[in-house]
């Protein structure tokens, strides 16, 4: 049955993942606006969606080092949020680079965002149950 | 009356050895006048082929969402909604189609 | 702890920090004409210092991608409330009983100018962690409506 679900249900709940991820992040970044040294954090995960469909840069990645990052995996499936630490922007006397505007208007997007995932989640169970249960 | 319809001459219609060689030798799909009427399992067909591309169309909006490739919120729900709907009503025919065919074994003949 | 709870705290986290720093701008607005205190001398302005919030015991996860994991993430705390060591205004009132030979009265180095400029930042981040609450909650009614149609 996992086998199932988890290749059916496609891009979707590594998407709710990262949404959510996201909103962990942007909490995170909000309660430390104003903390002296503090580095916004960010969540990558749609341009390693578009690098596994095959889209975006095709450049082949170089590793001079065992940490540095691998070249996605071609499964869309199996594309995962990670969180990056930004430390080269605008970065205010205290050394803190939070924008407090910025991450609240992050934050809505992302809401909206997960707010659609989750609709589009609720409409391929029911594609899914319009099979199972047919309709009567 | 008017159309000079033989009320007896169509009884033979009813019998079903008759329309088994009718259906087997295609000439089901003939209507008096010879005009060719849409052939139900191509309509069947092709409506199936359409749900399958609904489907794949609504998981492809479902990816390109999720990659950040879709900014409008609506295009995405409406070809989403679009495929339930499409397998709603596929499922919706399948249903009669198999009450009739369950119709017409319970006839006595 | 359940993804939703821990984002709530992170948010709770950043509310009981700014509120702390608004008692903490309360006082030194209250005190800005305050010459004497139980240490002795006028009184000096106060300042908190936040600091992250991040639970090393839980190790960074995915070491070979240096990737942070959200489990990780504990918000904001007050670290300590440290003394501004500014230098006192002096002021010219020889008429105050705490004023030296020359008249001049030590007072203490508060800005009320910049205090209220501070208190409108603290209220500001404290509406902001308050909407990152509400953002939090419109993700789990979100998410149990998965299925329902």
């Amino acid at each position: 049955m996992s086998g199932l679900f988890n290749s059916n249900f496609g891009t979707l709940p590594a998407a709710l993942d990262a949404a959510s991820t996201r909103n962990t992040i942007i909490a995170q970044n909000i309660a430390n606006a104003e903390t002296p040294g503090y580095k916004r954090k960010e969540v990558d995960f749609e341009h390693y969606l578009q690098q596994a469909m095959g889209e975006g840069d095709d450049l082949e990645l170089k590793k001079t080092e065992e940490r540095h990052f691998q070249k996605y995996s071609s499964n869309i499936q199996d594309v995962q949020a990670r969180v990056r630490t930004v430390s080269d922007t605008r970065i205010t006397n205290d050394g803190n680079n939070v924008d407090i505007d910025q991450q609240e208007a992050l934050m809505a997007a992302n809401t909206i965002r997960y707010q659609t995932l989750s609709r589009l989640m609720s409409l391929t169970i029911a594609r899914y149950n319009t099979v199972l249960k047919g309709v009567r | 009356m008017s159309n000079g319809i033989d009320p007896i001459s169509n009884t033979n219609s009813l019998d079903p050895i008759k329309r088994l060689e009718q259906l087997q030798s295609g000439q089901a799909n003939q209507v008096k006048n010879g005009e060719a009427e849409p052939d139900f399992q191509k309509i069947l067909n092709d409506t199936i082929k359409n749900v399958n591309v609904q489907q794949k169309d609504a998981v492809q909006a479902e990816d390109d969402f999720a990659a950040g490739k879709i900014s409008n919120i609506h295009d995405v729900i409406i070809r989403a909604e679009k495929a339930a709907m499409s397998l709603t009503l596929t499922m919706e025919v399948r249903n009669k189609i198999v009450d009739a065919y369950k119709e017409i074994m319970r006839m006595q003949l | 702890m359940l993804d939703i709870f821990s984002t709530m705290n992170i948010s709770a986290s950043g509310m009981t920090a700014q509120r702390m720093r608004l008692d903490v701008i309360a006082d030194n607005i209250a005190n800005a004409e305050t010459t004497r205190t139980p240490e002795g001398g006028p009184y000096r302005r106060k300042n908190v210092v936040f600091q992250e919030v991040l639970d090393k015991a839980m190790g960074i996860r995915g070491g070979v991608n240096n990737t942070l994991s959200t489990d990780q993430l504990g918000g904001v705390h007050v670290q300590s409330i440290v003394e501004d060591q500014r230098p006192f205004k002096m002021v010219y009132d020889p008429s105050h009983p705490d004023a030296n030979e020359e008249g001049y009265v030590q007072m203490p180095n508060v800005n009320v100018l910049r205090e209220m400029i501070d208190l409108i930042n603290a209220q500001r981040s404290y509406e902001a962690n308050v909407s990152s609450i509400n953002a939090t909650k419109a993700f789990a009614s979100a998410a149990l409506g998965i299925g329902r149609g």
